[in-house]
């Protein structure tokens, strides 16, 4: 019998699994996009599907993702943004700022794995009240489970 | 007075303000970015309240604090430090319906508070000290 997927399904064709899939224009966050004036946020999921406008499909494995961020304490402080999949797995994707001059901004691309809902948790550290500004966050691509 | 400005940079965009604010019978130095054209003080004095919950949130950084009917942030957060700093325990059901513990109660450890001190205007000290340096030769 001839097979031209990898597995037998209508068409003979079924979706490669874990199948990345770049995507041809950046797709901006409505949430963290140019947020500016941010301070300390804890842990706080955020769900992709709506964020991205449906770009990334619920029950995504994964996301492509690049941000720059920037903080007026930088230079003496600790600023950052993490990400991570759940508290138990610990977070993965970090653009840290430590270090920089005052507001130099600190860019940062990577690839972040998804909670089993598909989502993420983002958690902002700021060196003072204010002090934090998201100058852009935006997705660069999917993997798809 | 809870808020004592210290000194202002400007920034590009904003001007970052160091203040010291007492919370707790605790005086905290620490800074924040305000608008350009805004008046420190009466700006920090009508964001108290949100600074002070912002400090309790440097402290604990995990904190899951539920907000409180009728309570603002900052006493809601003052509620869940009193009753012992600690993070509800969540409950769910498993697959057959029965009620499992998702995470246990969690109490949060309070993180040590770092002061941030005003930056030191090295140009300033220089200028002082080339001055001294000067007086001194011309003796």
């Amino acid at each position: 019998m001839l097979v031209f997927g990898n597995s037998i399904g209508e068409g003979n064709y079924t979706r490669p699994q874990g199948e990345v899939v770049w995507f041809e224009k950046q797709v901006d966050s409505n949430h963290y996009e140019g947020l500016t004036s941010q301070s300390d946020q804890s842990m706080t999921t955020l769900n992709l599907e709506a964020d991205s406008n449906g770009a990334i499909p619920k029950g995504a494995k994964a996301v492509m993702v690049y941000n720059f961020i920037k903080d007026s304490g930088s230079a003496s402080g600790q600023p950052y943004l993490r990400m991570d999949a759940g508290s138990d797995v610990g977070n993965f994707f970090v653009n840290e700022a430590s270090g920089k001059t005052n507001d130099a901004q600190s860019r940062a691309g990577g690839i972040q794995n998804c909670d089993s809902n598909g989502d993420i948790r983002v958690q902002m550290e700021a060196t003072g009240s204010g002090t934090l500004d998201i100058d852009g966050f935006e997705y660069k691509g999917v993997q798809l489970r | 007075m809870a808020i004592t400005i210290q000194s202002s940079r400007d920034n590009a965009g904003d001007k970052t303000v160091f203040f010291t604010i007492s919370h707790g019978g605790k005086n905290y130095k620490w800074c924040g970015d305000i608008p350009k054209d805004a008046d420190a003080q009466d700006f920090l004095d009508a964001k108290s309240d949100t600074l002070k919950a912002e400090i309790l949130r440097k402290r604990y950084p995990q904190a899951e604090v539920p907000q409180l009917d009728g309570k603002s942030a900052l006493e809601s957060f003052e509620a869940w430090v009193s009753a012992g700093a600690k993070n509800a325990e969540v409950k769910g059901t498993d697959a057959d319906g029965v009620e499992i513990t998702i995470k246990a109660e969690e109490t949060i450890a309070k993180k040590a508070w770092v002061d941030i001190e005003p930056p030191v205007d090295q140009a300033a000290l220089i200028a002082d000290l080339m001055k001294k340096v000067e007086a001194l030769e011309a003796k």
